[in-house]
């Protein structure tokens, strides 16, 4: 496998501006120095909570947000620099779908011209990308005679397919997905998610999926970045993430999840951090996780643990990570965590 | 012991398709559903009504009434309602209804005009400015707030004076100063939308800033521009009355109802209908553009369905 | 103090004018809540399951139908007087919302917003009440209660208001609590925060809960007993346990094979196909059967009653018999 997509510490910050001349008096800190790989016909998800940076994130290598810093790589050409002309051919390789169903589709465009738009743009004929646009209705599980209704006619699932539709007009080998099903029914979020599946053996793409819900993205991904406050904790495959997870975030968050079965929830010792995640306007110094993470030590507000890798195809930015099959409550013994 | 059942698959053809994804029979643009809204819309009737009643007047009743308009009568002068004529006559002997709606025609033609050409003026500068922002929205919002500073009378009058002969110049010169409300009503509206997700993503596909404009941003502004132009029409007429009351604004021979009123104010107590009669219609017009206006906004805010 | 339920809904319905007639969005729910219990109602958009809650307190707007009975402590709640329903909400009854910052009056401080709530029903006034305040923001974890107390909702983080909002919801010591999605607007690790303060509230004061909820993780950690709501009806009830490993009703069933789960290997789900009917669209005969796999002729006619799977365990269909057990698959050995 090749790598389609190489980021190299991406950095987007937001500048905050007060004061009647609008100086700007700090900076939002939403993406802080990620770096990651996709590789060809690869799904990588990339999990976290609010402030975390993910969608700024998904958006930076797009660059609908222009990034402060960094690189950013696809199929070994500078995506950052690329002028108008090449970035628009670039857009053709690298699509996005986005959360909101309600939102992510023009209500005033009948669907047909919605999913055609992108051929438009690239300067296909009106009736070849018509054309086309009823095949790619017909794959994501609508019908071509759908064309010409608008989008208020559907529901949330269906519109979230209409931009699938839209985002494989062009063709492209990489689909940044922005939480695509959150906002979706649970009955029709497994739909969902099977036709990502399929279209992505069907059409080999590879995904970027970014979401908050660990259930989802484990199903998903072959891989899983966590991130905290605008960086990465911990990077694994999906199966060492939640066998062996070793950042304390990792571990805390998997304990937060909870899980279908009666018998399991309450068997299980959860543990629930304390305090509240910082603002990403005035991060923490040294590790960002250092204000709920139970094992902190003074190193940790000094020095900013360093992404390195822990164990094969496994890395983690911890100055004291866990090892395989050791918990949190292990490395604390016996005090009780939640109060 | 009860056999049990396998599950078979669920969708069949496209009949089975659409029921079970919930689509109705027909497909059903958000303009006809508004259309509708609107119908059905009290002050809707009645405003349009009205407005309708009155544009046909002007035209029809100018049409059949038998006198000219600008035919005198010196014997007939100063005469009150009556038969022969129905507004009575006014200080040259010329038939007062036929001089009314004349005028009810400039003042609807001139309204029009003006709140076609502010609102274009104010949705071009406002989409330029929303979508562009930084500089372009700077320069933009300080020319905005001049031109709202400058007392609107004023300009009006030494302006009129100097240019505003005839009714195509009055249009101009009217829109030239009302225009910011629409502007800034565009802009606000241009930089909350310009962050949904569909512009968005259609900047995703490569799409370039006219595109985006008018294929995304403007059609989701229509009804917006619309209940702007009816409203922005009232105001209009207030200001070209106003204009023309003040001798400032369409010269004669034109009519328009305030010149009507101009000639007229004089004379309120020897002939009050020759003021009260433009008066009325004045008002008349304002009020449908305003009910119209109100229904129109109403029947496009989506939510007033689900009460 | 009567001996029977706490709760006991009985055929309520609840429909809402449209333009095109009443629409039912509840249509005869029945179940009841024992004293100290915590029941789950779960559903997906369009199930009914909020505006069963909104209804039973009043809160509806009055354009808004409610038939059936809710008794609470023996006492009818539908039709009652407002000046009546009023002392029951806040007092007997309190709701925790889904979104906290609309809850909160963004004008006034929280404490003066918990206090308020408790001179309403007489509960403590003035010094004492202010004080009390203070003393619930401790027990629902938030820290430096003393000084939050005179802060304004904007100052807290949402996982905060949340339990300012739970504070808010005990200050008159209620026999029931009822959470609309409390946690749907949180993070995960804030979601566990506020789990574990329901947990613990409802320990010390022994009320009881209602959790209306679409998460199912939420409701096998917290309810002992779960009512699955589709199309306004139940159409499966029981215990926690029984619902969750033997499902007995085609929708439960299909529910539980297309979640995702953390601790499963990641086989392919199998979804629902379609989506769930809106209450303008609802079907004739059984809401679920343009969905379901299972669907024969009758199904399009009329809707099962509830019946009996076993001690408690009800579903509301006309296959149950036939069904195929439920495996849950993928799962971990």
């Amino acid at each position: 496998m090749s790598a389609l997509l190489e980021v190299d510490d991406l950095v987007t910050h937001f500048p905050i501006r007060a004061g009647l001349f609008k100086r700007t008096v700090g900076h939002v800190h939403a993406v802080d120095g990620v770096s990651l790989t996709v590789n060809e016909r690869e799904t990588v998800g990339v999990v976290g909570e609010s402030g975390c940076g993910k969608t700024t994130f998904g958006r930076s290598l797009l660059r609908l947000i222009e990034p402060t810093s960094g690189g950013v790589r696809f199929r070994g050409e500078d995506v950052i620099g690329a002028n108008k002309d090449r970035m628009r051919e670039l857009r053709a390789q690298m699509q996005i779908v986005f959360q909101d169903p309600y939102a992510s589709l023009n209500p005033r465009m009948p669907i047909s011209d919605i999913v055609s738009e992108p051929l438009r743009i690239h300067g296909t004929s009106k009736g070849e990308a018509v054309k086309r646009a009823g095949e790619l209705l017909a794959a994501v599980g609508l019908l071509p005679e759908h064309g010409n209704r608008y989008p208020h006619e559907f529901s949330g699932g269906q519109r979230q397919r209409i931009g699938i539709a839209r985002a494989l007009a062009l063709n492209p080998s990489l689909i940044v997905l922005d939480e695509p099903v959150s906002a979706l029914d649970v009955s029709v979020q497994a739909q969902v998610i099977n036709l990502l599946e399929d279209l992505q053996n069907e059409f080999d793409l590879a995904y970027l999926f970014i979401a908050h819900d660990l259930s989802v993205v484990r199903h998903i991904s072959d891989r899983v970045v966590v991130m905290y406050l605008g960086r990465v904790c911990e990077v694994a495959d999906s199966a060492t993430l939640y066998e062996a997870p070793s950042h304390p975030y990792t571990q805390s968050l998997l304990s937060a999840v909870p899980v279908p079965d009666p018998d399991i929830e309450r068997s299980r010792r959860r543990i629930v951090l304390q305090g509240d995640i910082p603002s990403p306007a005035n991060p923490p110094s040294g590790c960002r996780f250092r204000t709920r993470c139970p094992i902190v030590q003074e190193k940790c507000a000094a020095e900013v643990p360093p992404l390195v890798t822990f164990s094969p195809g496994q890395e983690v930015a911890c100055h004291f990570p866990l090892k395989a099959g050791e918990t949190l409550l292990d490395r604390i013994g016996s005090v009780d965590l939640a109060h | 012991m009860t056999d049990k059942i396998a599950p078979s698959p669920v969708v069949a053809d496209a009949a089975d398709l659409n029921e079970l994804l919930g689509l109705a029979d027909k497909p059903e643009s958000l303009g006809r559903q508004a259309w509708n809204r609107f119908r059905r819309h009290k002050l809707a009737i009645v405003g349009s009504a009205m407005l309708l009643f009155l544009v046909a007047s002007f035209w029809i009743g100018e049409f059949l009434s038998p006198y000219e308009i600008g035919e005198t009568n010196v014997i007939d002068r100063k005469q009150g309602p009556s038969l022969s004529h129905p507004f009575g006559t006014d200080a040259l002997g010329r038939d007062y209804f036929v001089r009314a709606m004349y005028g009810g025609q400039f003042s609807i033609r001139i309204a029009l005009l003006t709140a076609v050409l502010a609102t274009t003026l104010g949705t071009l500068v406002g989409a330029v400015s929303g979508y562009f922002a930084g500089w372009v929205d700077a320069v933009s919002n300080f020319v905005i707030n001049v031109l709202l500073s400058v007392p609107l009378i004023l300009v009006l009058i030494i302006f009129g004076r100097e240019y505003g002969a005839s009714p195509t110049a009055i249009a101009f010169l009217i829109a030239a100063i009302s225009w910011t409300r629409a502007g800034r009503l565009v802009r606000a509206q241009v930089l909350q939308l310009k962050e949904s997700e569909f512009v968005q993503a259609a900047r995703a596909a490569g799409a370039g800033p006219g595109r985006i404009i008018f294929r995304h941003l403007l059609p989701n502004l229509v009804g917006t521009l619309l209940v702007e132009i009816t409203l922005l029409a009232g105001t209009a007429i207030i200001l070209e009355s106003t204009l023309s009351f003040l001798g400032l604004g369409v010269q004669a021979p034109a009519t328009t109802l305030g010149t009507l009123i101009d000639e007229s104010a004089g004379n309120i107590d020897t002939a009050p209908w020759e003021v009260l009669i433009p008066g009325a219609i004045v008002t008349l017009i304002i009020l449908s553009f305003n009910f119209i206006g109100d229904a129109l906004r109403d029947a496009l805010d989506p939510k007033s369905d689900s009460e | 103090m009567s001996s029977g339920p706490l709760l006991e809904l009985n055929e309520l319905g609840i429909s809402f004018k449209s333009k095109r007639g009443m629409a039912a969005a509840v249509r005869g729910v029945s179940f009841s809540v024992e004293r100290g219990e915590s029941v789950a109602v779960v559903g997906e958009s369009g199930s009914g399951k909020s505006v069963t809650a909104l209804g039973l307190l009043g809160l509806l707007p009055k354009s808004a139908k409610i038939t059936g009975s809710a008794k609470f402590n023996g006492e009818e709640l539908v039709g009652l007087e407002s000046s009546k329903m009023r002392a029951i909400r806040g007092k007997k009854i309190s709701m925790i919302f889904q979104d906290p910052m609309t809850a909160f009056n963004p004008v006034y401080t929280i404490g003066d917003q918990i206090v308020e709530a408790m001179e309403e029903h007489g509960t403590a006034e003035g010094k004492a009440a202010m004080s009390r305040a203070a003393e619930l923001l401790e027990m629902v974890g938030v820290p430096e209660p003393g000084q939050r107390v005179h802060q304004y909702p904007h100052e807290f983080s949402g996982g905060m208001r949340q339990r300012a909002m739970i504070a808010m919801a005990i200050s008159n010591s209620p026999d029931l609590l009822i959470a609309d999605e409390p946690t749907t607007a949180l993070d995960v690790t804030v979601q566990a925060q506020v789990m574990e303060v329901l947990a613990d509230i409802r320990e010390e004061s022994g009320a009881a809960m209602i959790l209306i909820t679409h998460d199912l993780g939420l409701v096998a950690g917290s309810a002992d007993r779960v009512q699955v709501m589709y199309g306004g009806k139940i159409f499966e009830r029981g215990p926690t346990n029984e619902v969750f490993y033997n499902p007995r009703n085609p929708y439960t069933q299909g529910l539980m094979s297309s979640m995702p789960r953390l601790d499963a290997v990641g086989e392919r789900l199998i979804p629902i196909h379609g989506s769930p009917p809106s209450i303008m669209n609802m079907p004739e005969g059984c809401a679920f059967a343009p969905r379901c796999r299972f669907r024969q002729d009758v199904c399009d006619e009329r809707s099962a009653d509830l019946e009996l799977v076993s001690d408690l365990h009800m579903t509301r269909c006309h296959l149950t018999a036939q069904l195929p057990d439920y495996v849950r698959e993928g799962t971990k050995k």
